[in-house]
């Protein structure tokens, strides 16, 4: 099943909301996505990841694509929210401390 | 000692992914894996079949992919076979953990081995009979099963 992803833009910050398992079938959808997000230079995308019940290594390795690419170009990625199951694959693959986590989609 | 078997051919195709995985749930709950522990099996599962579609077979959906699903006891196994490219040792060897993740040098990809040993209680790689990858993931299960949690891996 497709992802349902929502982009929006505010004060400068891009927001993806991303709904659905994200799997080898579905992570070139986020990929495109995240890619497409951080087109230009200095970007802050806040990956919102509440939504997703199930994320496996193809669905990690695109969040690190993106945040090596948000780097490089003065950027930030920030995960927002993320499942539990989320959480749980971070961790596992000790990627946790790698990336920037917020709990509060509207902190 | 009681064997139940369940046997799944899949094309190569990775829109199966889902339903392997609702199957692979399915038949943890029936033999009575920790529901704490099913969500990392049912991803390291994923894992092995994912890789097999992507790298051994090579997005080719006219190849075949099986699992078959035993229990024994208190042990639960899981076989893949494909029709893929076999992995080579140094696949295998050089992917037993995850790798070194550098903040200012990060590499995506590399996690789907780690993820399968860091899971199973064993997991063997061999070539199978036809060519293609015959992969063996093992759990045991009850008093003295080894509880893993996310962290340092264990020396053996």
């Amino acid at each position: 099943m497709a992802l349902d992803l929502e982009t929006s833009r505010q004060d400068n910050i891009t927001r993806l909301a991303v709904e659905g398992e994200v799997d080898l079938y579905t992570s070139p959808q986020l990929r495109k996505a995240v890619l497409k997000a951080l087109n230009q230079k200095g970007e802050c995308l806040e990956v919102v990841l509440t939504a997703v019940p199930y994320m496996d290594s193809s669905g990690v390795a695109t969040l690190v694509e993106g945040l090596k690419l948000a780097r490089s170009k003065g950027g930030r990625l920030v995960l927002v929210s993320p499942s539990e199951s989320v959480m749980k694959v971070l961790q596992l693959a000790r990627l946790d401390s790698v990336f920037e986590i917020r709990a509060n989609p509207e902190a | 000692m009681t064997t139940s078997r369940i046997e799944v051919r899949t094309t190569a195709d990775p829109r199966l992914l889902s339903s392997v995985r609702a199957l692979a749930r399915a038949w943890l709950k029936e033999f009575e894996c920790p529901e704490a522990r099913a969500p990392e099996v049912i991803l390291a599962i994923d894992e092995a079949c994912a890789n097999s579609i992507r790298h051994a077979c090579q997005g080719d959906a006219t190849k075949q992919v099986q699992l078959d699903f035993v229990a024994k006891g208190k042990t639960l196994e899981i076989v893949l076979t494909d029709q893929g490219v076999p992995l080579t040792t140094d696949v295998v060897e050089s992917r037993r953990e995850f790798p070194q993740h550098d903040p200012h040098n990060l590499t995506p990809g590399g996690l789907g081995l780690p993820i399968m040993h860091r899971v199973f209680d064993e997991v063997r790689f061999e070539r199978g009979e036809q060519g293609g990858n015959r992969i063996t993931m093992r759990l045991k299960l009850g008093a003295g099963a080894a509880v893993r949690r996310p962290g340092p891996v264990e020396e053996k």
